[in-house]
């Protein structure tokens, strides 16, 4: 499955797709950290190692809190999104 | 008066007078400034049935209570007429230098009426008003007018102008201040033009007093650390911009592409913020006191779109790119250059000309009118009727006015993506339902920033909420739309409200103005500015059957990405929304909320007042 990285993301990851094998998104998440270490991290989860708020993961453009958050399945084909915090107007 | 300078100046171009006149405070106290004090003086004095291009109809630039403060990003002024695109209330709000240094030179407000007999321009100086030909700036572009004037009166001074759109009356002219900013929305300019006001340039040297300095400073700073603190404030926004949302929006599938005929854009990767900072970016800016610094100096290099200047910001990016089917980033940005030099809303002219190119598509819209095959994704079109538009030259003529006015020429109207034939900015609301009821409610028309529920259901600020669904959006508008009319009137920006909520601007506005505001008064402010908006609308002929949407968006299903099938529930919502506001079936604001909001509208009056 491909993980799309925006704004934030793609600077300090200098890519803006990766593609993982992972069966959930929190699974996801722990290969895309694997792969790009500490500052990947240190920028998704806060101290309690939770996501921080003001990031939004989509799957296939659906939010994951509309899903089953982070225990959201994945399968061949989607895509995650991760955004972080943002705006504009 | 402290916060408020205290004087108004009104300018009768019909005989060139000018007199200074105290500010009422108790209107102050319930209009705060700005957008409300604007729209208070305006509905005082003007007839909702006013032809917008009548000397009747007024033009007012007004400022708030912290604008010209220490206060975060006050910076902002209003510009309130009826605007000439809808026939509704206007007003278009802008950031820059030139708000502060109206206050600086001595004016809360300024007020102009009549027309006058020759092109002239407006010189504020401590002050004074003097009213001087502009025969020699008639024809001239916003930059090049504020060349002309820096030269001519001071070059410290801020400059308010309107390009050849204004001078030619294009229905969605803009006001342009500091070069790069714009009073964008609903044609302020083209009633500027049509009183042959070609600029107002400030230069003032006066203080702001604030009742309070201690409790103000303690303000500013809870403000300031919140800001930096906040993520969006602090690094979202300054590092990409407002344009950083191009891929975001994109991927929620409400991206608007080709006149609304789907939310994804293939091309959106090429015209994102991503690729902006790459290709285009010169640097951040900020506007006053701003330490957010969204704004962007960018340049295209080379090619046959060569040029410099600011932007495109998020919203042109959707106007002049997917929705015209444009994903040449260069091309965009030259177009966002011409709209700012000829002095117009980019958001109505890239949907204008999106609407014109499926009215051709499908036939409605003959080649010999157009002159030129109409095509998507065509950036040579695009950047030539950028052009055309502000002059209104050949087809451009046709764009001036409006996407409704077009596609009702040619049998379609339906095709027009607006409401109350003002174009929509860059959400399908078809995949963020809050929004749709927001376009359908808003008082100047189709409107994203006069309840930016997005931040919500798309950011998740200042929580998420799921755009898909109908349940509570109601309450959600309500809310935005009331603390929105309360920061535009104070004078800061709206995108201080990622990070503050109305108890911050409460407190600066009490500690700026020794009024005691507070969260619930503050609010109710905002609530009476929006019932004032809503009478005046009501008045000029405006019903409950204007409050809805194109049919596109209410009975045409989106038909890809992850609101696939979703239309917008308008019916499910209105009703809702009608009772939080304390109107009737009709829409009408009922007596008790009339009362409550301490506003009495004299109707019967020929010459329409509120008290």
């Amino acid at each position: 499955m491909e993980v799309q990285l925006f704004s934030l993301l793609r600077r300090l990851t200098k890519t803006g797709t990766v593609e993982v094998q992972a069966g959930t998104v929190k699974e996801a998440l722990a290969a895309l950290v694997e792969r790009f270490g500490p500052a990947l991290a240190a920028e998704l989860f806060d101290a309690s190692g939770e996501v921080k708020p003001l990031y939004n993961l989509l799957l296939n453009g659906r939010n994951i809190a509309y899903l089953s958050g982070l225990d959201t399945p994945l399968a061949e084909g989607d895509t995650l999104t991760i955004i972080p915090p943002a705006a504009g107007g | 008066m402290y916060g408020w300078i205290g004087k108004i100046g009104r300018v009768d171009l019909s005989r060139g007078i000018v007199t200074v006149e105290d500010l009422d405070p108790m209107v102050a106290r319930e209009y705060v400034g700005a957008r409300g004090l604007g729209t208070k003086l305006f509905c005082d004095e003007v007839d909702p049935q006013v032809d917008p291009y009548a000397p009747e109809n007024k033009l007012i630039f007004a400022t708030g209570p912290l604008t010209g403060t220490a206060a975060i990003s006050g910076a902002r002024y209003n510009v309130v007429t009826k605007s000439p695109l809808t026939g509704a209330v206007a007003a278009s709000n802008s950031g820059g230098y030139f708000g502060p240094e109206l206050k600086f030179a001595g004016f809360d407000a300024l007020i102009i009426e009549g027309k006058a007999p020759s092109p002239v321009y407006l010189w504020v100086e401590n002050g004074r008003i003097e009213v001087r030909p502009a025969g020699h700036l008639w024809g001239k572009t916003t930059h090049e007018t504020e060349d002309i004037l820096h030269a001519e009166t001071d070059p410290e001074a801020k400059i308010a102008s309107i390009g050849p759109a204004g001078e030619s009356l294009v229905k969605f002219a803009c006001v342009v201040n500091d070069k790069h900013r714009g009073a964008g929305r609903s044609g302020v300019g083209a009633v500027m033009g049509s009183k042959n006001l070609k600029a107002v340039a400030a230069r003032g040297t006066g203080g702001i007093k604030v009742a309070d300095p201690a409790g103000f400073r303690e303000a500013m700073r809870d403000a300031f650390e919140k800001t930096k603190a906040h993520p969006v404030t602090s690094t979202g926004l300054p590092t990409y911009g407002t344009a950083v949302l191009v891929n975001i929006i994109n991927a929620h599938g409400i991206f608007p592409t080709r006149n609304f005929q789907t939310g994804v854009f293939p091309g959106a990767e090429r015209i994102s913020g991503e690729a902006m900072a790459e290709r285009t970016l010169v640097r951040k800016k900020a506007c006053f006191a701003c330490p957010i610094a969204c704004g962007r100096v960018t340049r295209v290099k080379s090619g046959k779109y060569q040029g410099a200047g600011e932007g495109p910001e998020y919203e042109p990016l959707f106007s002049l790119g997917s929705d015209c089917g444009v994903d040449d980033l260069e091309a965009v940005t030259k177009a966002n250059y011409y709209a700012n030099e000829l002095g117009y809303d980019p958001i109505s002219f890239g949907a204008t000309l999106a609407c014109a190119i499926e009215l051709y598509e499908r036939g409605y819209l003959p080649k010999d009118d157009a002159g030129v095959p109409l095509r998507w994704g065509d950036g040579d079109l695009l950047v030539e009727m950028a052009r055309k538009v502000g002059y209104r030259e050949g087809f451009g003529d046709f764009l001036a006015e409006g996407s409704y006015r077009l596609a009702e020429k040619y049998g379609h109207p339906e095709l027009s993506m607006s409401t109350k034939k003002q174009e929509y900015p860059a959400y399908d609301p078809r995949g963020a339902q809050a929004i749709g009821l927001n376009y359908a409610t808003s008082n100047r028309g189709g409107c994203h920033v006069r309840g930016y529920t997005i931040s919500p259901e798309i950011l998740g600020v200042p929580e998420k909420l799921d755009p898909l669904t109908t349940e509570n959006k109601a309450a959600w508008d309500k809310a935005f739309q009331d603390v929105t009319a309360l920061v535009d009137s104070s004078g800061m920006c709206l995108f201080t409200t990622f990070a503050l909520g109305a108890p911050e601007v409460a407190a600066m506005l009490a500690a700026a103005t020794g009024v005691a505001y507070t969260v619930e008064s503050g609010l109710l402010a905002g609530e009476r500015i929006w019932n004032l908006e809503r009478l005046f609308n009501l008045a000029a002929g405006f019903t409950a059957a204007d409050d809805t949407l194109a049919p596109r968006l209410l009975a045409e299903a989106l038909p890809e990405g992850p609101a696939k099938g979703k239309v917008v529930g308008l019916a499910e919502m209105l009703p809702e929304y009608y009772r939080l506001r304390g109107w009737d079936a009709e829409g009408v604001p009922t007596p008790e909320t009339l009362e409550r909001l301490g506003i009495t509208w004299k109707s019967s009056s020929s010459r329409s007042s509120v008290a």
